[in-house]
């Protein structure tokens, strides 16, 4: 747990690691290996917000983003590109597989991909860390924008999309009331 | 599996796309795993329903009228003349081995169970046979799936993998030999990841994601007891004695909703759906009242 989770912040612990392993959870059910959602969430969330803490924290020291000074434009990159090339690398793998069968062709949905991949690294970048966790933001915009811009094709299941969309939006609401009555 | 990607034949060129093609694909396009299922319409009769369980949804899945189909077989370069109805079954009445897809078999794509080719019945035009012989390690993915169990081994393989790594990385932050916060940012970018490159060794069967979501979900009660002995400073041990007592039942109901949403997938029956929404009240509603 030490290695998942922040020393110190409880509900730095309690909340990032959690989100990470419910979105795993919901990825594999609604979207499993033959939706892009899936792939471009878990990819965003995994490799996108890796890559960003660790290239942000190594080259990001000089050159901040206007519009939030904790985080870089070296770190920004990183997470587009690492999120694109792991989600674009997957989804060619999955194709090869034959798990994913009736999306175009990865070439033609570059462009869209990319845009989902966008707006994730757009949202990470602003600066709500302390209302809505990296972890529910990035994977929420990644799985919306993949319903949105990707192929109906490539995101196969829309209702289950709109399903973990609607139970995520609920509970990002519903529990910081809930908190909020329970401490009153 | 490149080749069959980027082929310049692959690319529908010449056909103008119909009301029925979807917006986004600007020319038809047809995937290397189309290959084999042609051929092996070719070498029989083959009902709709059983191609389409082929996986040759993007040709046979209804959106095209049949005289679209015809144009996409010649302009495979296959040079198959085919006849049919848009939902009946399709016939193929010659088939030629021409395509470089089809002749040479390290291109041949898997998507077609290699078992299901070798139960059709009537002899085999060459392509097909070429088709069958076609022996990667999809092939043998394919037959390993197909073994009873095999979702819940591969399941409990994933399961204690994914344990070990986050294990070994733990240690490598204890003993100091890496920097807690790069151990910790690596678990997060890794473990993801290759658990998602743990899915596609299940299987096909529709209860396979649920064996998967186990996964993941083993860390949820980690989760749950590390907090907890963050609230109480207690030992984590000790937390994880006293955690099971109070969250027994929520975890119990839990369990039950989800043998039930595994009967469920197994032989759809309505009253096991209920069955499981109301084990998934009962699981929330005992976490709540706690």
């Amino acid at each position: 747990v030490a290695s998942v989770s922040r020393s110190g912040d409880r509900s730095e612990l309690l909340k990032g690691p959690l989100y990470y392993v419910i979105v795993l959870i919901s990825a594999t059910l609604l979207f499993w290996r033959n939706s892009l959602a899936g792939i471009v969430t878990v990819s965003m969330m995994c490799g996108g917000d890796g890559a960003a803490d660790i290239i942000g924290r190594r080259f990001g020291s000089t050159i901040k983003l206007p519009w939030n000074s904790s985080k870089s434009w070296a770190g920004s990159i990183a997470m587009f590109a690492a999120g694109l090339g792991m989600a674009a690398c997957f989804t060619a793998a999955f194709s090869a597989v034959g798990a994913i069968n009736t999306a175009p062709p990865l070439s033609s949905m570059l462009p869209a991909l990319a845009a989902v991949c966008a707006a994730a690294t757009l949202v990470e970048s602003l600066p709500i860390n302390g209302v809505v966790d990296d972890n529910l933001s990035v994977p929420l915009v990644a799985v919306a924008g993949s319903a949105l811009l990707l192929p109906a094709s490539a995101v196969v299941a829309r209702t289950g999309a709109a399903v973990l969309l609607a139970g995520v939006g609920t509970s990002t609401v519903a529990v910081p009331l809930l908190q909020a009555l329970h401490l009153s | 599996v490149l080749t069959g990607w980027l082929h310049p034949v692959q690319r529908g060129r010449g056909v103008s796309p119909g009301p029925e093609w979807p917006w986004y694909a600007a020319e038809p396009v047809l995937t290397a795993h189309d290959m084999p299922v042609m051929a092996a319409m070719a070498s029989s009769m083959v009902s709709a329903h059983s191609v389409r369980s082929c996986g040759a949804r993007s040709l046979l899945g209804g959106r095209m009228p049949p005289q679209q189909q015809r144009h996409l077989c010649c302009m495979q370069g296959m040079h198959a003349s085919a006849s049919g109805s848009g939902s009946g079954s399709i016939t193929i009445s010659s088939l030629s081995t021409q395509h470089p897809l089809l002749s040479s078999p390290a291109v041949v794509l898997r998507r077609t169970p290699a078992s299901r080719l070798r139960t059709q019945r009537g002899p085999l035009p060459p392509a097909a046979a070429v088709a069958m012989n076609a022996t990667t390690a999809l092939d043998s993915l394919e037959a390993l799936r197909a073994l009873p169990g095999w979702d819940w081994a591969t399941g409990i393989v994933v399961a204690i993998g994914a344990y070990a790594w986050v294990k070994i990385f733990n240690h490598l932050a204890s003993t100091g030999a890496m920097d807690k916060k790069l151990s910790r940012k690596l678990v997060h970018m890794t473990a993801g990841p290759l658990f998602m490159a743990s899915w596609v060794l299940f299987s096909e069967r529709p209860e396979a994601r649920f064996i998967a979501a186990l996964v993941p979900s083993i860390n949820l009660t980690r989760c749950g007891s590390s907090v907890l002995a963050q609230q109480s400073r207690l030992t984590i041990d000790d937390c994880r004695a006293s955690i099971l007592p109070s969250y027994m039942p929520c975890t119990v109901c839990t369990v039950f909703a989800y043998i039930g949403l595994l009967l469920y997938f197994a032989r759809p029956f309505s009253p096991s759906l209920l069955h499981v929404g109301c084990c998934w009240l009962v699981a929330v509603f005992s976490k709540t009242l706690d």
